[in-house]
């Protein structure tokens, strides 16, 4: 009886131990995912960058990165044996594609960008040609992309299937000859509901030309002006 | 009482088996990994470098969690009497030992050989100086995978005999490799050190799901650092072309008065990046000479779809700059072409007033 009960309290002990966590919360996301919560997140709209006018030309460079992969995963937080995370999911030209819908976004602000693909927009890398026109440089790096699915318990009645996603650009903006105008972050999140033809990172991307349009100190180192409403 | 005592005895194998099996003991055993993976698969172009490069030391500035790792060990663990139930969740992460020990010197030596097989100058040097110094900081640099599972084992007995109902549930996700380099490309010419060009090179990897999975994790480690070496050589061929100096060789200078090659070449994006189409036009005429796919060198060089003025003759020698804008200014006369959003090429939308645009970038 006396070896049961040690035997008993040592199993106890051990499991107990070996956990190093017992009531521990586990991370429920891929590594460098960021666990999103739908109730928080503001639902994205049809982006409507304001009017700018600019004498300048930008340059907008193509984006880097340091965002993570898996972007994102399918969550079905209404039915699930193990873990809400089905499957995750790999994009590799996500920054790509958000570099694209940024200057579509910013020159439907009425600004005049022009792409540097081969380049970052680096003072130092300007050709001869461009560098007579004077332009302003914008250097972008994504820091976080997220693209996730979720499906859960609406709010009202029945269930919700949503895309959601987070975004987070630095943004440096310097003139030909290095001077460094801005250095900052943006961030924009937000969901969708579910649509085969939903473009989240579309709508991201517009939504951040929107933020950078409406940002004071972006606005000043472009050197534009507002134009009243919204293009 | 002593009933009780007697199947806590009966039980206790169980329930030790169960949390052994639980604790992960007898999972897979983690060999020593190391970053050399697969051979860069490399577009074929023609090299005439220009200048040496030289790439120090690379520097190690990954976060604490990638050099400790991490395994799914955080979980929910509820202990019964009677049974266990548990369930893990979370992140495997590689450790020093799993992605590469010597991950800094590994990716200095890979670095060095790869921008040489890409011919990216005329010899790069770990060791000796150059025209320009290649400074690499890993950033990040590891394999995951998440991981769910859940284990129940209820035990039974009676008098007679003790019986286990075990229920498993796992689900295996993918395995991915990340990698991100800082690189700076430093100009030695002038005397004075002055930093050129600057950007974060990400190499990423996604490896199936199944049994081995920090097997393959470590070769999604491998294979997303030949990504990121594919990128860096094919970035700083760019920026080293940009300077005149690149691998592109010399530019060509067309001067507006004189001739003109009598062959422009137009390009575009295949939809999937993948390959880039190559269109050969007569100058005078308007015919197509020839027409070729190729794997595209940039994956990101420009929109998918849109048709671009190349920069590139049909011998394959890049236009300077200023040639480039002559060529087309000469060519406009004739042929569509406008700045529409790219600051390096015109976008090319056929011959003079035959068809309206068949392409046009919002907005």
């Amino acid at each position: 009886m006396k070896a049961a009960a040690l035997a008993l309290v040592a199993l106890s002990t051990f499991t107990m131990c070996a956990t190093g966590c017992y009531w521990s919360n586990p991370p429920s996301t891929p590594h460098r995912n960021e666990k999103i919560e739908l109730a928080k997140l503001p639902e994205l709209r049809t982006p409507n960058p304001r009017v700018l006018a600019s004498k300048r030309l930008v340059v907008l460079g193509r984006f880097d990165s340091t965002a993570s992969q898996p972007i994102g995963g399918l969550y079905d937080k209404k039915d699930f044996s193990i873990s809400p995370l089905i499957r995750t999911y790999f994009y590799k030209d996500g920054a790509v594609e958000v570099y694209e819908h940024v200057s579509d976004g910013l020159r439907a602000a009425g600004l005049f960008v022009l792409k540097d693909y081969a380049g970052h927009a680096e003072p130092a890398l300007l050709e001869a040609p461009l560098r007579a026109r004077d332009p302003l440089l914008v250097t972008g790096t994504v820091v976080a992309l997220q693209h996730d699915q979720i499906k859960e318990k609406a709010e009202t009645s029945g269930f919700g299937e949503w895309e959601a996603g987070r975004f987070a650009l630095a943004v440096k903006v310097t003139d030909a000859s290095g001077a460094v105008r801005l250095n900052k972050t943006f961030l924009v999140e937000g969901r969708l509901p579910y649509n085969e033809r939903a473009e989240l990172l579309k709508v991201l991307g517009w939504t951040m030309a929107e933020r950078l349009a409406s940002d004071p100190e972006f606005v000043r180192a472009v050197e534009a002006s507002a134009q009243g409403g919204a293009s | 009482m002593k009933r009780a005592v007697k199947y806590v005895v009966r039980s206790a194998p169980w329930l030790a088996l169960a949390v052994a099996m639980l604790l992960g003991c007898g999972g897979p055993k983690v060999t020593e990994g190391n970053l050399r993976g697969p051979e860069i698969v490399r577009a074929q172009v023609p090299r005439r470098p220009q200048v040496t490069l030289h790439v120090p030391q690379v520097v190690d500035a990954r976060p604490a969690d990638e050099h400790k790792g991490a395994t799914v060990s955080t979980k929910l663990f509820v202990f019964f009497l009677f049974g266990v139930h548990i369930k893990r969740e979370g992140n495997y992460i590689t450790d020093d030992f799993a992605a590469s020990p010597n991950a800094a010197a590994e990716l200095h030596a890979l670095a060095v050989e790869s921008l040489a097989a890409a011919g990216v100058a005329k010899k790069v040097s770990a060791t000796s100086t150059g025209d320009f110094d290649l400074r690499l900081t890993i950033e990040h640099l590891y394999g995951t995978h998440f991981a769910a599972n859940k284990q129940t084992i209820v035990v039974v007995g009676s008098d007679r005999s003790t019986d286990a109902v075990v229920d498993v549930h796992a689900h295996n996700y993918a395995g991915y490799g990340n990698v991100t380099l800082k690189a700076e490309l430093v100009d030695n010419r002038e005397g004075s050190p002055r930093v050129v060009w600057t950007e974060h090179v990400p190499g990423y990897a996604q490896r199936p799901a199944g049994e081995l999975r920090v097997q393959e994790v470590q070769f999604a480690v491998q294979l997303a650092v030949s990504d990121a070496l594919a990128t860096l050589s094919q970035r700083v061929s760019a920026a080293l072309d940009r300077l005149g100096v690149g691998p592109s060789g010399p530019p060509m200078v067309l001067a507006s008065g004189g001739a003109f090659p009598s062959v422009f070449t137009i390009e575009r994006m295949s939809r999937y990046r993948d390959f880039l189409e190559r269109v050969f036009v007569e100058t005078g005429t308007g015919r197509v000479v020839r027409h070729e796919i190729l794997p595209a060198p940039d994956r990101y060089a420009s929109r998918p779809g849109d048709w671009l003025l190349s920069r590139m003759t049909a011998e394959g020698v890049q236009l300077s700059p200023e040639g480039y804008e002559a060529f087309a200014r000469a060519l406009a006369g004739r042929y569509d072409l406008r700045q529409v959003d790219d600051a390096a090429h015109y976008h090319f939308f056929g011959v003079q007033g035959t068809a309206a645009p068949a392409a046009v970038t919002l907005p």
